[in-house]
């Protein structure tokens, strides 16, 4: 436990120093840092100077370090010049909308891939677990970005049934319980789909790969032998054993998730975390940039400390170092 | 035996498309013959070549022969001309229609695709490279070098790509398909380098391993000669995966403006342009996608074969 | 299996429950909008797009015409000049409220002013209305002195500009603060005929009729939503599944393809703006006069125009559109005639010596090839379809066009910085005619003179005509700047855009006026059809 929470803190400091690499290296990119400057050719020196002072732009490169340091400590990201709003608030914001598509995709992918991977093991050799499986390796092959195209082009071009973006229709606000269920649903059901297809198919082989060798092992095969109910022996014994490595795959997939999938995001328009931050680096908002890169690193590597420790508790072999 | 022929199959089908690429497009992949007549046909389209007498061309979507007259049709217009002035009528068949600038769909795709398979070929065996390297050093030395290399690929893992990317086209003068490798194998060694390392630190408390050393070989000689060979077999596994992520990373570059430019088509600025242009013609996305697919799905099956193989 | 079934018949009692809605309010229409707005602070505002929707819901003191050059009262009755032209009394109406209650009088006026040359604003505008006006004085509720610093034309266009916004709300934040806080974000105090009721950042901005506005009759829409889909083919998909009813921009090909449905209807109007390549005479090549027109012959942009904009294009001769009153309607453009650029270039000294295909020339002493660089912006995929169209002309007069598309940032920065052989891009024109901020010589250092022109004669011509007050004979002067301008081709002018809006059958098309100052220029009297 110690060492799961000495990694905790390594992490968070690791991420801390991601996001100063960036703090720095953001300053290298070409930039007219305000539309201001290009749109309007006669703003003189000393207006593009007041408006880099209102910024903390001014001051030495060192001291704003410093002072975004500072604010880490006590919580304060920043501010955002696009949004004028706490950069906090910015990525909260945009959580919730990546959230909203994310879950779902989380449920969807580990329910259905866990599901076909058992169904695909227990048949295993037979018509039907062939087709499972290469058609899994199909569906792990299409790049979402194209995926999500296709979706568009057949449910909401071809036979408009589904809207292609957003995540609820404009006057959400009027609408019931139901209602707002139904349309929330209806909004997100392509995006989920299209997230959560490629991890489906890798860990409905996974889980299949995990069963297939619970069910070579030893102890199913003494069980079977025993003449143990055929329920039991699936439900008490083969299951759990297969499922638990299948459940390290959590930590591994949490960023792609959580993290916001730019691709995903730009082509259904979702405002979630990967838009926003092309978003921030395209407009040059610094404070942004570095807190979303923050954010992102922190969950990427906590990510990989969740998976390293679930790994370890399920398999004593491999110690945490 | 038979996976390896199986391998050895889609190596020689990937030579022999990147070599006659060239050779079997039906039409020029960079210049439309003609711009205004030929664009944004729809799949299965049908033009018409005609040849008149002063050698000049003329593209028609329609014509007829009716009392010594030949009528077409245009896009725009339509008009007639003496029969014994057509020399030749040319059938041009646009498989997967044509786009806004009038070019093959078909002959774009084929031609793209050898900088698409060149770049993720040739980026992932480059990033292989330097993961091997990171993740050697990393396990053989230990302790604090081993340290200081994993959180710097902790950090690379981390790092947001796109910001990564734009950083480098600041720092690079001028953009050519190199610098584009050199990006690419940049971004995606990590998992490799992690790999290696896992399997150096395993195989180093290996039997053969500890009976070498009891024998006295010198360290570098075990870590090169015995424990890398063995190490890096498990990670191979991970090349072809790698060729179909970055064949897709670079349709992302494109909408950066890095990578490769205009006119040059590639399978990634093919899909991100057609992404664009979605409503007016739909059909352009569609071969370039299914060859990703195909070509990821040939990876991952080379990839599967040999992983069970080892199994 | 029974557990199976379950989710489905959540899903259905779910639909079942969904489709009984209550009728909502069907007096309302979409706009979609690929961008949100910056601000709801005038301001801070930098896009066209925000001030399009801005102007519904703050008043001007008086309404542009499409002209750019007559104006209606709006909150302003009537205005005086005094004799000697240099300053302008404004009668304020007597009943027009905020939408917190208070009432908008003449010190609003004065404070958005001040508010407006304020340095630690820095409002993007400020630079003509600090040069030219001296001060704005209240001297009532209703009555508003303006005194110009000298007479000229442009003098209402100028203090127009000035958005009005409520003093007791925005003296609340110093200046300085302005850029830094998002108070004027979270319940905007306006007066127009629409009020804000919601704004979901990337998401919704929903604007419902000021029911205290002073002109009863309007509007005569009761909300309007505008729904931000930053995506353009999800936006597009949406306005042809009859989820939005208004697009401002529909790409030429889509207009094209959808032309006779009967569920919406595409408006075209002319835009202050034009598309260029700006030949960068620091680089040799086009230092020369005649290459630079060689090049203008040697590029097809009629068929750019039918090919690739679908005809929804007018060719550019000037950087004066030929809607704009400036224009000179005597040019006519460079037509495409290759083996005039070819005589042109031969004259220029560049022959295909080596026979290589590509042409060359000796500069300094050293052989150059004519081979060069065009760059632009990955974002427009119309400009990177341009790019290769004019990259097979050029070919053929045996020039090597490379093409390189940067990021929008790293693009303007490379124009600003002069760093480039061609530039492909567009201007947006100002409604007051002068040309100093792009070729004006002293513009090269500072300014937007980006392909370093110089010619002094035009620089004189320039300065002397942007400051005369009769316009009629300015309208002499600029014809003059214009022929200097066409005959040196520092640009080789493009095309002037054609925007498509687009409208659903919901919306009465008669009611419904798009010109080049806005697409919402009526939006008050838009009714939806019968």
């Amino acid at each position: 436990m110690r060492l799961v929470l000495k990694r905790l803190v390594n992490s968070i400091f690791l991420s801390i120093g991601i996001a100063t690499l960036v703090f720095f290296l953001i300053r290298i990119l070409p930039s007219v840092s305000f539309p201001d400057i290009y749109l309007n050719p006669r703003l003189s020196e000393e207006m593009i100077r007041k408006i880099e002072s209102t910024y903390g732009l001014d001051k030495p490169l060192l001291i704003q370090f410093l002072n975004w340091l500072k604010g880490i400590i006590t919580g304060n990201l920043g501010f955002s010049f696009i949004h004028r709003k706490p950069v906090i608030n910015c990525i909260m914001e945009s959580l919730s909308s990546t959230l909203t598509i994310g879950i779902p995709a989380l449920v969807y992918s580990f329910g259905v891939g866990i599901l076909i991977g058992v169904q695909s093991a227990r048949n295993y050799g037979k018509l039907i677990d062939r087709i499972t499986s290469s058609s899994l390796l199909v569906l792990y092959s299409i790049p979402s970005f194209w995926l999500g195209i296709i979706l568009i082009l057949l449910f909401s071009y071809t036979f408009r049934l589904l809207p292609p973006s957003g995540l609820h229709s404009f006057n959400f606000n009027e609408m019931n319980f139901f209602e707002k269920t139904f349309d929330l649903l209806h909004h997100i059901f392509l995006p989920a789909l299209t997230l959560g297809t490629p991890p489906m198919a890798a860990i409905a082989k996974f889980t299949r790969n995990t069963m297939l060798k619970v069910l070579s092992q030893t102890y199913i095969k003494t069980a079977i032998a025993k003449g143990l109910d055929q329920k039991t022996i699936f439900y008490r014994h083969i299951l759990p054993n297969a499922l638990l490595p299948v459940i390290t795959l959590f930590g591994l997939y949490l960023p792609v998730f959580f993290a916001g999938s730019i691709v995903i995001e730009e082509i259904f328009s979702i405002p979630g975390i990967g838009k926003s931050m092309v978003d921030s680096i395209l407009q040059r908002d610094y404070p942004l940039t570095v807190g979303i890169t923050l954010f992102v690193s922190f969950i990427v590597i906590v990510g990989n400390l969740i998976s390293d420790v679930l790994y370890s508790i399920f398999d004593p072999r491999i110690r945490l170092k | 035996m038979k996976n390896q022929r199986k391998i050895l199959g889609i190596a020689i089908l990937i030579i022999l498309y990147l070599s006659l690429a060239d050779i079997i497009i039906p039409f020029d992949p960079i210049a439309s013959p003609d711009k205004q007549n030929l664009s944004n046909l729809p799949p299965l389209s049908k033009a018409y070549e005609l040849t008149i007498e002063s050698g000049e061309k003329m593209f028609v979507l329609n014509y007829r022969i009716y009392n010594r007259f030949v009528y077409y049709d245009q896009k725009f217009s339509s008009g007639k001309i003496e029969i014994d002035k057509l020399k030749k009528v040319k059938t041009l068949l646009f498989v997967f229609g044509t786009d806004n600038l009038g070019r093959d769909v078909l002959s774009r795709t084929i031609y793209g695709g050898k900088f698409s398979l060149i770049i993720g070929i040739f980026s992932s065996l480059l990033a292989f490279i330097i993961g091997v390297f990171v993740g050697t050093i990393s396990g053989y030395f230990g302790g604090i070098i081993d340290k200081i290399l994993m959180r710097a690929t902790d950090v690379f893992l981390a790092f947001p790509k796109l910001f990564l990317i734009l950083v480098i086209i600041a720092l690079t003068p001028s953009q050519t398909i190199l610098s584009l490798v050199l990006v690419l194998s940049l971004l995606n060694w990590m998992s490799i380098a992690r790999l290696i390392r896992a399997e150096f630190l395993r195989l180093k408390e290996a039997e053969f391993v500890l009976a070498l050393e009891s024998v006295g070989l010198p360290g570098l000689r075990i870590a090169l000669k015995h424990i890398l060979p063995n190490a890096i077999v498990p990670a191979l596994i991970n090349i072809p995966l790698m060729v179909g992520d970055i064949i897709l990373t670079e349709s992302i570059l494109s909408f950066l403006g890095f990578g490769v430019q205009p006119p040059t088509p590639t399978w990634g600025n093919m899909i991100s342009e057609a992404e664009k242009s979605l409503i007016s013609t739909w059909w352009l996305p569609i071969l370039p996608g299914l060859l990703i697919s195909g070509t990821v799905l040939a990876m991952n099956w080379i990839s599967d074969i040999t992983f069970e193989s080892k199994t | 299996m029974r557990f199976n079934h379950l989710p489905l018949f959540l899903l259905i009692t779910l639909i079942i429950f969904a489709s009984c809605t209550r009728k909502t309010e069907k007096n309302y229409i979409i706009i979609g909008s690929t961008i949100d707005i910056d601000s709801f602070n005038p301001y801070l505002s930098t896009s066209l797009f925000t001030q399009d929707l801005l102007d519904r819901v703050y008043l001007r003191l008086a309404v542009e015409h499409e002209d750019y050059k007559t104006f209606t009262p709006l909150l302003a009755k009537r205005w005086e000049w005094s004799k000697d032209s240099t300053q302008i009394t404004f009668y304020l109406r007597n009943d027009v409220y905020w939408t917190d209650g208070v009432k908008t009088t003449a010190y609003d006026v004065e404070f958005s002013f001040k508010a407006a040359t304020s340095p630690d604003v820095a409002w993007l505008n400020a630079e003509d209305i600090i040069r030219n006006i001296e001060f704005v004085k209240a001297l009532d509720e209703t009555t508003l002195i303006v005194k110009y610093r000298y007479v000229y034309p442009y003098q209402l266009t100028d203090i127009n500009d000035v958005w009005i916004v409520p003093k007791h709300i925005y003296e609340k934040i110093p200046f300085s603060e302005w850029r830094r806080n998002g108070y004027f974000d979270e319940k905007p105090v306006t007066n127009g005929p629409y009020k804000v009721a919601r704004w979901e950042r990337g998401q919704i901005i929903e604007l419902v009729k000021n029911e205290n506005y002073f002109n009863k009759n309007y509007p005569k829409i009761q909300k309007i939503f505008v729904k931000i889909v930053p995506n353009e083919s999800n936006l597009l998909l949406q306005f042809l599944n009859g989820e939005i009813d208004v697009l401002p921009s529909i790409p030429p090909a889509v207009a094209e393809k959808y032309e006779n449905n009967p569920n919406f209807k595409f408006i075209k109007y002319p835009f202050l703006a034009y598309e260029y390549i700006g030949w960068n005479q620091k680089n040799k090549i086009f230092a020369d006069k005649r290459v630079r027109q060689a090049l203008s012959y040697g590029i097809n942009v009629d068929e750019i125009i039918k090919v690739i904009l679908k005809g929804n294009a007018v060719r550019a001769t000037s950087p004066f559109p030929s809607i704009f009153w400036a224009h000179n309607e005597k040019l006519k453009p460079y037509p495409y005639d290759p083996e005039k650029a070819k005589k042109l270039l031969s004259e220029a000294g560049w022959k295909d010596r080596d026979g290589d295909g590509i042409l060359d020339n000796v500069i300094n002493g050293k052989k150059v090839n004519f081979k060069f660089t065009l760059i632009t912006n990955a974002e427009n995929l119309t400009r990177k379809e341009i790019a290769t169209a004019i990259q097979n002309d050029l070919l053929k007069l045996g020039i090597k066009m490379e093409i390189q598309v940067f990021e929008f940032n790293t693009f303007m920065r490379h124009i600003l910085n002069k760093n480039f052989d061609a530039v492909l891009s567009g201007w947006r024109v100002a409604t007051k005619p002068d040309l100093a901020t792009i070729f004006h010589s002293e513009a090269i250092k500072a300014g937007h003179n980006i392909v370093s022109y110089s010619n002094l004669y035009f620089d004189k011509l320039n300065d002397s005509a942007a400051v005369l007050n009769n316009l009629s004979e300015a309208k002499i002067l600029w014809d003059k700047v214009q022929e200097i301008i066409y005959e040196d081709q520092p640009y080789t002018f493009l095309y002037e855009p054609i925007r498509i809006s687009g409208i659903s059958k919901r919306i009465d098309l008669k009611t419904v006026r798009m010109n080049s100052i806005s697409f919402l220029y009526n939006l008050p009297e838009w009714e939806l059809s019968k």
